[in-house]
């Protein structure tokens, strides 16, 4: 176990150094000099320059890079040269914004994935299977920007049930936070949840038709307790590195859903600072989801482990 | 003579308009050791799982077939539970697919043996090793510790047998014991099977397609042909002197050491032609396309002729004697 995370914990470490210096090069790499955008199109080459000073712009590209590295490294994440604040202060109010987000949506997912998959599965001989299949593909198929819509002008604007958008942070009035996490969860989380279902329903009627099940059986075991004890332990397998998968790829489904539904989190402030060049934020923003993505693999690795005990034996 | 335990009349496995196995009947006795050979996709394999109730989703069995007063044909799946294991078990073919790759053996045979609320004098532990022992398992107590794919293809084979017989059922199910297991070890695996069905005071059946293994372990023989008996009886009788074409034509084909020490320049004999696909079994006799005498007799489906204590399902048999 001990070798194994340690392999897991370098391969992270090198995954980190890797991709730092991918996203270093490419905000390099897309152009746009951050003193010229912060100054205005007809500023003096001489104001150019002593923002680029200021920015520590004019140094060798390598020492940007490693300087940049310790800063991260030791939690300084920099000023935004737009707004002149503090980028940890920024991100203190962002990040419970996207977490909130990411956990509502995973809810939604996980409520809707595991018990329609498992039913699927069971009856997927049947009529009830296909048609929650027929189901499933139709929330995959369902851009967020569509069913967010729809859900928001039904529940928000039509019954006015719920708030449409926006955002109360948690320390305000936990209700009302709440009150707010639930449409973007739930456009989110169906379109999550669908996968889910899909991938849970494959991976447990795929288990289900091997001969081990058979064998259990035939020594007296009923078909639900196949289900149980053989049938979903040896699914999870698959399920979990899909699920590791569907955290990561959450990010993604943030930057849609935070837009729509007006709410300040990390993806709208990585989008905010793209569209006003702050490189040094954007930079240092994808690094924190680089970080939050390998964190979510390193711990799909680890729960191996836990589901499968055959990875114990040397 | 010796009481029935399975009595097997018109019975059918069919989805839809395919049979697999077609209006079979025949008898295990108690203690008796029943042979089906035939060949890949004669029936035998789903007529051994229809008899567990374990057939896959849209086969079902029709016709009748009684274990020990009870029938299986009707009955629910609730009860089925009760007497799978403990009444009729089966010894799968495949040892790595039929167990369960994430749990350690010793898990695996629990659960056989828990369900079956078996009486002991000795502990659980203590019968587990005496079984591990009838086995001929090599280090029993470690071997329980391990996962499947850390066991040779012998020894899963053993394990199998272990949990078939755990339970110690009237009737086991032997569905081609030794298909995946090494021909060096494949005799060390049946006389375990078999030594531990005498041991139990068990009765056998043992599908195979392996002539040799049925006249050497087997009191009776079936021989089975695109879903039907063509030829049942005394193993001695059968194999000594086969009445039926296509019997004659599977003991012919089998290979021996004459063949081997006349060179390769003679060809091994061979059925000509192939078994119908259950989805186009011709009417009358099936067997009547590779047959060298079939006549238009046998556009007619023959019946089971008595022929001293065997059933011959042929037009043509030329000699009544046994």
């Amino acid at each position: 176990m001990s070798i194994f995370l340690f392999r897991r914990f370098l391969a992270f470490l090198v995954a980190f150094f890797l991709t730092s210096i991918l996203i270093f090069v490419l905000v390099r790499v897309i152009g746009g000099n951050p003193a010229t955008t912060l100054l205005g199109e007809y500023s003096t080459p001489e104001a150019v320059r002593e923002i680029e000073i200021q920015l520590g712009l004019d140094r060798p590209i390598v020492i940007q890079y490693f300087e940049w590295i310790i800063n991260l490294c030791s939690g300084d994440l920099g000023t935004s040269f737009r707004s002149g604040l503090e980028v940890n202060y920024l991100l203190a109010s962002a990040i419970p914004v996207s977490i909130s987000l990411s956990i509502g949506a995973l809810i939604v997912a996980v409520l809707i994935g595991f018990p329609l998959g498992i039913i699927s599965a069971v009856k997927s001989y049947r009529g009830s299977g296909t048609a929650l299949d027929f189901f499933s593909q139709i929330g995959v198929a369902m851009p967020i920007f569509w069913s967010g819509a729809l859900l928001s002008m039904f529940f928000g604007v039509r019954l006015g049930l719920l708030p449409t958008g926006g955002w109360v942070g948690w320390s305000e009035n936990y209700a009302q936070s709440l009150r707010h996490l639930v449409l973007p969860s739930i456009a989110l989380g169906i379109g999550i949840g669908s996968v889910i279902t899909r991938f849970v329903r494959t991976a447990v009627v795929e288990v289900m038709r091997q001969d081990y099940v058979r064998t259990g059986r035939a020594f007296g075991m009923s078909e639900y307790r196949a289900l149980f004890s053989i049938g979903l332990r040896n699914a999870s397998l698959p399920i979990v590195t899909v699920l590791g998968n569907i955290v990561s790829h959450l990010v993604g489904g943030t930057v849609i859903t935070e837009t729509l539904f007006s709410m300040p989190g990390l993806s709208r402030m990585i989008l905010d600072n793209v569209i006003s060049r702050d490189i040094l934020v954007v930079q240092n923003l994808v690094m924190i989801i680089v970080v939050y993505i390998l964190i979510v693999n390193f711990i799909v690795d680890i729960s191996y482990f836990s589901l499968d005990k055959r990875l114990r034996v040397k | 003579m010796s009481k029935d335990l399975l009595t097997v009349k018109n019975y059918s496995v069919s989805s839809g308009s395919i049979s697999a196995v077609r209006q079979v009947d025949f008898k295990v006795s108690e203690n008796e050791k029943l042979g089906i050979v035939g060949e890949s996709g004669a029936g035998k394999s789903m007529l051994g799982l229809s008899l567990m109730g374990l057939l896959p989703f849209g086969w079902e069995s029709t016709g009748s077939a009684e274990l020990a007063g009870r029938e299986l044909v009707s009955m629910s799946e609730k009860d089925l539970v009760g007497i799978r294991g403990r009444d009729i078990s089966m010894v799968f073919q495949d040892s790595l697919s039929a167990l369960n790759p994430m749990k350690k053996i010793g898990k695996q045979l629990e659960f056989a043996f828990k369900h079956a609320e078996v009486s002991r004098s000795e502990s659980f532990d203590e019968y587990i090793l005496t079984l591990m022992h009838s086995l001929k398992i090599d280090d029993p107590e470690l071997s329980l510790q391990k996962y499947p794919h850390q066991l040779s293809g012998g020894q899963r084979q053993r394990i199998l047998i272990g949990m078939a017989v755990a339970c110690n059922p009237r009737l086991i199910v032997a569905d081609e014991p030794t298909t995946s297991v090494d021909s060096v070890i494949q005799r060390d695996v049946l006389d375990v099977l078999i030594s531990n069905v005498s041991r139990l005071g068990a009765s056998l059946v043992l599908i195979t397609h392996d002539l040799a293994v049925v006249s050497n372990y087997c009191e009776k023989i079936i021989v089975m042909y695109a879903g039907k008996i063509v030829e049942s009886g005394p193993v001695v009788s059968v194999m000594g002197n086969p009445k039926h074409p296509y019997t004659k034509a599977l003991i012919g084909s089998h290979i021996s050491l004459k063949h081997i020490k006349s060179g390769m320049s003679k060809r091994l004999p061979v059925i000509p032609g192939m078994m119908p696909a259950i989805q186009a079994i011709p009417t009358g006799c099936a067997f009547k396309t590779r047959c060298g005498s079939a006549t238009a007799a046998c556009e007619v489906q023959p019946p089971n002729f008595l022929v001293g204590e065997r059933t011959v399902s042929c037009w043509h048999i030329e000699d009544q004697s046994e």
